[in-house]
C-alpha cells in the first residue's frame, strides 16, 4: 500500500481554503503550514499566467530527510506516511535542510497568535499536539486516515481539487487520475519519488 | 361592523395613535377599508396607500395589510383587495415598510 | 506524545450543526466542540449542494479566530474623553448592562419623542441575520426609515442589483454552471472563495471547468478569479461598458448572433418605439403596439392573433414613424465599434472580436435541452459581472450594457444561463411557504416578487427624500448611499428633523463609505452613538457607549428563508435550504446576542406589539404560530414558531439544533421561471424615459437638484468616462482601483490571526499591486513603501509587489485593510494593507445617483516613502 494525492490543477480555485483546513485542524502555531499554496507566476504582461499549486510534504518513497535524521524519530509507515516521532527528534533540523520542497518546519517555542495576550482557550488546547523543540510536517492527516477520513485539506477542498487514496493499488481513483491525467511529481528528477502527484490545469 | 386598525411605521407620521376604530357597513372589502381610509384621512393617505396611475390600482410597494396571519402587498392587484373581510377580521394592520421578500 | 497526534476529549466531544456568517453568503457550517472549546470548523455534509457545498473556505473556518480573539469587546463601556475624532482615545471606561440598556433606551426615548426617523441604525450587509428580526425592531424604533448600510454604495453592487431586478426578478444573478459552456466574466470574484454562494460556486465552476466550461475574464488584474480563468484579458478600468456594447454591436449588427425567438416571446424587442423614445401605443387600450410582420399592420403586444413580431425595420403607424425596440437597439449601438473599444479600453479589437464570435456561437441560439421532463431553450452562455466593473461614474449604462449581452442572445433564465438568485419561490412542499415569484406589470414587463425595497419597475416612485440616505430620489438604488451628505448639512438637504442617536450593528462604515475625514465628520453629528460591537474598531472610536455583542458562533439565527432566500440558496437547479445558526458556545464574558440586547430595549421603550405584528408580517408566520403581540418571548421561542410556520410542527427548534438543515428539492418551474410565466423583460428600457422626467420635476424641488446628476436614465446605454479618465496633471499616472481576495471580507476580517497569517503567503492580500515594468521605469522595487496621492487630495501609504499580472496604467488595492485602531493590535500593524477610501471625495460629482453608487477609479501619483 502506498498512500499518496493528486492535485488537480485545473479545479484548484488558489483560494487557500486548504491551508486553513490544515490549520484547523491540527492547530498548528503562528507561521507553521504544514500545507500551504504557492503561486507561480510566468509570461510578461499581458500574456501572464498564475497557477497556484499546493505544496506539503510529499511523503516521498524514498524520503531525503528519513535518510539525514540521525536518530531514527523520521519513519515511514508501510502505507508510505512519513512520520516523525517527537519522542526522539532532537531538534538538529538536518531533516529541514535535506527536505528539496521546503515543508518541514521547526517549532522553536510556544508563539501566541495574539502577540503579548496570552493564549487563547482554543491554542491552550491544541499547542499540547505541538511539543517545541523539534521539526514538523504534514502527517496526511495520519489520526483521520486512521479512522477512515480523508486528510483535512483533502475532505474540505471546496472544488474536490485532491483525490486521496492508494497509489499502489491500479483501480483506486487516486491511480487512475494520476495515469489518466498524466499526474507530475514535482522535482521528480530529484529521485525522491514523491506521493503528491499534480494534474496539470 | 366595527373594524380596528393600527398603523406601524410612517404611517404613524399621518395617524399619531397609530390606531383607530372604524364603522363600516358590511359586507365591507379590504378595498373599501382602503378607501374609507382615504376619505378620513384625505389625499395624503392616499398617496401613501395605492397606487392609481398605472391603469390597474395597486398598493405602493412599501404598503402592507395583514389580517391574522395573512397579507397583501404590492404583488396583489386591488382587484385580490375586493376580498370581504370575515366576521373575525375585524383587527387589521397596516404597515408602511419596505418589501423585504414578496409574495402572500 | 509519539507519532500519530490527536485531540482527545476529557469530557465532551460533539459537532453542532450552524450558519457560517463570516460573509454575506451563510454557509451551512458544523462545528466542533471538546470540552466546552470550540476547536473546528466544518462544511456540514448535508448541504452539499447549496449552502456552502458542504465545505468552507479559509475565512469560515477561521472564525474560531474571531471568537476567541483577546481584542473583542466583553463587557459594555462608555466613553469619558468628549472630544470625538480619528485617532482620539475615547477613555473608555468599563459599566454595567444596566446601565448601559438605561443609558441607550432613555436617549432612545427622548429621540423618538422628537421623532422616531431622528434615529438612524447602521448595519452591515456581511452581518447577515434573520431579515424578519433586523425589519421588524427598526419598525418599532424608528418606523424603517433611516439606515445607514455599510458598503452599500462603494462595495455593493447598486447597478447589478437594479439589473437583476429588471431582467430577472431577483437580487442578483448566478450562472447555471451546470449546463453552462461560456462564462465571460467583467470585475467579479465568483468561483475565488468571493462573490455569491462564496463557497459553493467554487465548486460549481470547477465541476463545469472540468465538463469543459471556457472561462474569460476582463479585469485590470490577474485577480484570483483571473488565474484560474482560461483567459485573462487586461481591461482599463471603466472601460468595461464599452466593450460591452461594441460586442452587442458585434452581435447584432455584423455577427447575426441573437435569438430572435426569444426577443420576440421574452423581452419588449418587438415593441414599436416612437421618435421621442416612447412607446407607440394603441389608442384604445394604451398597450404598447408591435409590427406584425405576417398581417403588415400593428398590433398591440398582447395580441393573440399575431403571426409574426418584426425586430427590425420601421413603420408608419397612426402617422408616425416607428421602430421596434430592437431595431433601436441595432442602431443605437453601431457607433461603439470594436476598434473604438479598443483605444479606450487597451483590449485588442481582434480579441474583442474573437470573444464576441466565441459568446455568440456558444450561446447555440435555437437549440434546446431536455430537464426534467420539460424541453427548454438551452443557452450555455452567462456573463457575471460585479463591483470592479460597476464601481465607476456611470453604473448604470455599464450595468445595462453587462446586462444585454446575454439577454440578445437568449440566455435569460434558461438551462445554462444567466439565472436571477432567487425570483421565484414555490415554498416547502408542505407549507408552500415561503413563496414569492415575479409578477405582471405595466406592459407585460415584469416586476420581482422579492427584492430588498421596492423593486425597481415602471412603477417606481421618485420622492422628495425625507431619510438621509437620500434613497427616495432614486428608485433604481438598492441602498442609498447620500448619507454622509445630508448629515454634514442637514439644512441644504431639507431634513425634517435633528438626527439625535446613531445605533451602530455590525459594521465599519467609517473606512468602507467614502472619504474618511468627512465621513468622520458626519458621524460625529449625532449627538450619541451607541455600538453594538465585537471589537472596538474604527468606527467605535466615535461612540459614546459600547454594547459587547456576540458573535455569530455565539447566538441563534435564522439567516436565510424563510425571510430572503437570494444570498444563500443556489440559483441553480440543485436543491432549496435553510439552516439555523445555533451558538457553538455560550456567549463569553458579558457579551450577549444582538436579539437579547434589541428585547430588553423593547421592553424599556414599549414596543413589543410593534415589533411582535412586524416580524409575523415580514416572516410570513402563519396561524396558529402568530406571535401574540401581548405577549413577550424569547428568541428561542420565536424561532420555534417560525420553523414550525414554515416547515410543519414536526420541525420545530429542537429538529433543527439537531439536523440543521431542511433541504427540498428545487423545480425547473422555479429555475427556469421564464418559460412557466408569461412575463416580458425590457432590452430597450423604455420606462426610464418617464422615470428621467418624474425625477427631474422632483429635482427642480430641490436646493441641491442640481448637483445631481441622473441623464444616464435613458432607454439604451452608453459609454462615459470616469473623471480620472480625465484627470491629466503631470505625475497623476495611475488608476487606482480596489480588489477582493478570498482570504478577507472586506474590513471585518483583519484582526483574525489565522486570516492575518495567511494572507502573508500572498503578496496580493497586503500589499498593493503594481506592474513590474512600470515600477522599474520609476525606480521602485518589490517591498518598496509608497505614498499614494489621488487625484482629490486624500493620500495614504502601502507596500508595493510588483508583478506582471495588474494592467501597467493600474495600481490595485485589495479589500478594506489599513486599519488604525489600536483596539486592533493585528490589523492596525503597518504592513496590513491601505484602506482606498483615503483616496476618494464626497462629492456628489463622484456618486452615479440614478443607482446611489460610488465612482471607485481614481488617478494616483505614486511616490516612494
Amino acid at each position: 500500500m502506498r498512500l499518496g494525492m493528486a492535485i488537480d490543477l485545473k479545479r484548484c480555485a488558489g483560494c487557500y481554503a486548504c491551508v486553513a483546513a490544515c490549520k484547523a485542524e491540527n492547530g498548528t502555531p503562528p507561521g507553521i503550514f504544514l500545507r500551504r499554496v504557492m503561486k507561480e507566476e510566468a509570461g510578461t504582461f499581458p500574456r501572464v499566467r498564475r497557477v497556484p499549486y499546493p505544496i506539503q510534504c510529499m511523503h516521498c518513497q524514498d524520503p531525503a530527510c528519513k535518510a539525514v535524521c540521525p536518530t531514527g524519530a523520521t519513519t515511514q509507515r508501510a502505507d508510505g506516511i512519513v512520520l516523525v516521532d517527537d519522542e526522539k527528534c532532537v531538534g538538529c533540523r538536518y531533516c529541514i535542510m535535506a527536505c528539496p520542497y521546503g515543508v518541514r518546519f521547526y517549532h522553536a517555542k510556544i508563539r501566541e497568535y495574539y502577540p503579548g495576550q496570552g493564549l487563547t482557550v482554543y491554542e491552550e488546547l491544541m499547542y499540547k499536539l505541538h511539543p517545541t523543540g523539534v521539526t514538523e510536517k504534514c502527517t496526511f492527516c495520519v489520526h483521520r486516515v486512521e479512522k477512515g477520513l480523508e486528510p483535512a485539506c483533502v475532505a474540505n477542498c471546496p472544488t474536490k481539487a485532491m483525490t486521496f487514496g492508494d497509489l499502489d493499488d491500479p483501480e483506486s481513483e487516486v491511480s487512475r487520475i494520476v495515469r489518466d491525467r498524466r499526474g507530475m511529481q514535482l522535482r521528480a528528477e530529484l529521485g525522491t519519488d514523491p506521493s503528491v502527484f499534480y494534474l496539470s490545469p | 361592523m366595527e373594524v380596528k386598525v393600527r398603523f406601524y411605521g410612517q404611517f404613524r407620521l399621518l395617524v399619531e395613535s397609530g390606531k383607530i376604530t372604524l364603522h363600516i357597513d358590511p359586507p365591507a372589502t379590504l378595498l373599501d377599508l382602503i378607501n374609507h381610509l382615504c376619505q378620513q384621512y384625505g389625499d395624503k393617505m392616499k398617496r401613501m396607500l395605492i397606487r392609481e396611475d398605472t391603469g390597474k390600482p395597486r398598493l405602493k410597494p412599501e404598503v402592507h395589510i395583514a389580517v391574522k396571519g395573512k397579507s397583501w402587498d404590492f404583488t396583489s392587484d386591488l382587484v385580490a383587495l375586493n376580498e370581504v373581510l370575515g366576521e373575525n377580521d375585524r383587527e387589521i394592520e397596516v404597515f408602511f415598510i419596505p418589501p423585504l421578500q414578496g409574495g402572500k | 506524545m509519539a507519532l500519530v497526534k490527536e485531540l482527545k476529549a476529557e469530557k465532551e466531544d460533539v459537532w453542532i450543526p450552524s450558519v457560517c456568517n463570516i460573509c454575506y453568503s451563510n454557509c451551512t457550517i458544523r462545528a466542533r466542540r471538546v470540552d466546552g472549546v470550540l476547536v473546528k470548523i466544518e462544511g456540514h455534509p448535508e448541504a452539499a449542494n447549496a449552502g456552502g457545498g458542504g465545505r468552507i473556505c479559509a475565512k469560515g473556518q477561521s472564525g474560531i479566530m474571531l471568537l476567541y480573539d483577546p481584542n473583542r469587546v466583553n463587557y459594555p463601556l462608555k466613553r469619558t474623553n468628549p472630544e470625538k475624532g480619528i485617532g482620539i482615545d475615547p477613555g473608555w471606561q468599563r459599566i454595567s448592562w444596566d446601565e448601559a440598556l438605561d443609558t441607550l433606551a432613555a436617549k432612545l426615548k427622548e429621540a423618538r419623542q422628537k421623532d422616531p426617523r431622528s434615529i438612524t441604525l447602521t448595519f452591515s450587509a456581511v452581518d447577515t441575520l434573520s431579515f424578519g428580526f433586523t425589519a421588524a425592531w427598526w419598525m418599532a424604533l424608528n418606523y424603517f426609515s433611516n439606515w445607514w448600510v455599510s458598503g452599500a454604495g462603494p462595495h455593493c453592487g447598486n447597478g447589478e442589483h437594479a439589473m437583476a431586478a429588471i431582467l430577472h426578478g431577483a437580487i442578483h444573478t448566478q450562472v447555471d454552471y451546470d449546463h453552462c459552456n461560456y462564462l465571460l466574466m467583467f470585475g467579479c470574484g465568483a468561483g475565488a472563495g468571493m462573490y455569491y454562494n462564496a463557497t459553493a460556486s467554487m465548486r460549481w465552476i470547477a465541476d463545469a471547468k472540468v465538463r469543459g466550461m471556457k472561462v474569460v475574464v476582463l479585469d485590470p488584474l490577474l485577480s484570483t478569479p483571473a488565474e484560474r480563468a482560461d483567459e485573462w484579458i487586461p481591461i482599463k478600468p471603466g472601460t468595461d461598458g464599452y466593450v460591452a456594447l461594441s460586442m452587442i454591436n458585434l452581435l447584432v449588427n455584423e455577427y447575426n448572433l441573437y435569438d430572435a425567438e426569444h426577443l420576440k416571446t421574452h423581452t419588449n424587442a418587438p415593441y414599436l418605439i416612437k421618435k421621442n423614445g416612447k412607446y407607440m401605443r394603441d389608442r384604445e387600450t394604451s398597450k404598447p403596439l408591435v409590427w406584425d410582420a405576417g398581417e403588415g399592420k400593428a398590433k398591440t403586444y398582447d395580441d393573440p392573433t399575431i403571426k409574426d413580431f418584426a425586430l427590425t425595420g420601421t413603420y408608419g403607424v397612426d402617422g408616425e414613424t416607428c421602430c421596434p425596440g430592437f431595431q433601436a437597439l441595432k442602431d443605437h449601438v453601431k457607433k461603439y465599434t470594436p476598434e473604438g473599444a479598443a483605444s479606450i479600453s487597451g483590449v485588442p479589437a481582434g480579441t474583442i472580436r474573437r470573444i464576441t464570435k466565441e459568446f455568440g456561437e456558444a450561446a447555440r441560439i435555437g437549440s434546446s435541452i431536455e430537464i426534467e421532463g420539460h424541453k427548454l431553450p438551452h443557452r450555455p452562455v452567462g456573463v457575471l459581472y460585479f463591483k470592479g466593473a460597476q464601481a465607476h461614474k456611470h453604473t448604470l449604462w455599464t450595468a445595462m450594457a453587462l446586462s444585454l449581452l446575454p439577454e440578445i442572445v437568449g440566455a435569460a433564465d434558461t438551462p445554462g444561463s444567466l439565472l436571477g438568485s432567487n425570483p421565484r419561490c414555490l415554498g416547502y412542499p408542505e407549507t408552500g411557504l415561503p413563496r414569492w415569484e415575479p409578477i405582471e406589470g405595466p406592459d407585460g414587463l415584469l416586476i420581482a416578487g422579492s427584492w430588498i425595497g421596492p423593486p425597481p419597475s415602471a412603477l417606481s416612485e421618485v420622492k422628495v427624500p425625507e431619510n438621509i440616505s437620500l434613497q427616495e430620489i432614486s428608485p433604481l438604488s438598492v441602498l442609498g448611499t447620500g448619507q454622509p451628505f445630508t448629515l454634514l448639512d442637514p439644512a441644504k438637504y431639507g431634513l425634517k428633523y435633528t438626527p439625535e442617536v446613531l445605533l451602530m450593528t455590525g459594521c465599519n462604515v467609517i473606512m468602507t463609505h467614502t472619504e474618511i475625514p468627512k465621513v468622520a465628520e458626519a458621524i460625529k453629528r449625532f449627538p450619541f452613538v451607541a455600538s453594538l460591537s465585537l471589537h472596538l474598531d474604527e468606527v467605535t472610536e466615535f461612540a459614546d457607549l459600547i454594547l459587547p455583542e456576540a458573535s455569530y458562533l455565539e447566538r441563534y439565527d435564522l439567516p436565510q428563508p424563510p425571510t430572503l432566500a437570494g444570498y444563500h440558496n443556489s440559483a441553480i437547479l440543485k436543491e432549496w435550504l435553510t439552516s439555523l445558526r445555533q451558538p457553538i458556545v455560550e456567549p463569553l464574558y458579558e457579551r450577549k446576542p444582538r436579539h437579547e440586547i434589541i428585547f430588553h430595549l423593547l421592553d424599556k421603550l414599549d414596543l413589543w406589539q410593534d415589533f411582535a405584528a412586524t416580524y409575523n408580517m415580514v416572516a410570513q408566520l402563519r396561524e396558529p404560530y402568530l406571535l401574540d403581540p401581548n405577549k413577550r418571548y424569547t428568541w428561542t421561542e420565536i424561532l420555534d414558531l417560525t420553523l414550525k410556520s414554515h416547515f410543519g410542527e414536526d420541525h420545530n427548534l429542537e429538529w433543527f439544533k439537531k439536523n440543521g438543515v431542511i433541504k427540498w428539492k428545487k423545480k425547473p418551474e422555479e429555475s427556469y421561471w421564464k418559460h412557466f410565466m408569461k412575463l416580458r423583460v425590457p432590452i430597450y428600457f423604455e420606462w426610464f424615459v418617464d422615470l428621467r422626467e418624474r425625477t427631474e420635476e422632483v429635482l427642480r424641488q430641490l436646493t441641491y437638484g442640481e448637483e445631481l446628476d441622473f441623464s444616464d436614465l435613458q432607454p439604451l446605454p452608453d459609454w462615459g468616462p470616469c473623471a480620472s479618465h480625465e484627470e491629466k496633471r503631470p505625475g497623476f499616472d495611475l488608476y487606482a482601483f480596489y480588489y477582493r481576495v478570498p482570504t478577507h471580507t472586506f474590513s471585518s476580517t483583519y484582526n483574525n490571526a489565522w486570516l492575518d497569517d495567511l494572507g502573508q503567503i500572498d503578496p496580493t492580500v497586503y500589499n498593493l499591486v503594481m506592474n513590474e515594468d512600470y515600477g522599474k521605469k520609476k525606480g521602485l522595487k518589490e517591498g518598496d513603501w509608497v505614498w499614494i496621492e489621488s487625484m482629490y487630495g486624500g493620500r495614504t501609504k502601502g507596500k508595493l509587489h510588483l508583478t506582471q499580472g495588474v494592467h501597467p496604467e493600474c495600481l490595485a488595492i485589495a479589500n478594506c485593510g489599513g486599519h488604525w485602531s489600536k483596539y486592533l493590535p493585528i490589523a492596525s500593524q503597518p504592513e496590513k494593507g491601505s484602506c482606498f477610501e483615503w483616496l476618494m471625495k464626497l462629492d456628489p460629482k463622484c456618486v452615479d445617483w440614478t443607482v446611489q453608487n460610488w465612482d471607485l477609479c481614481v488617478k494616483v501619483k505614486v511616490d516612494k516613502a
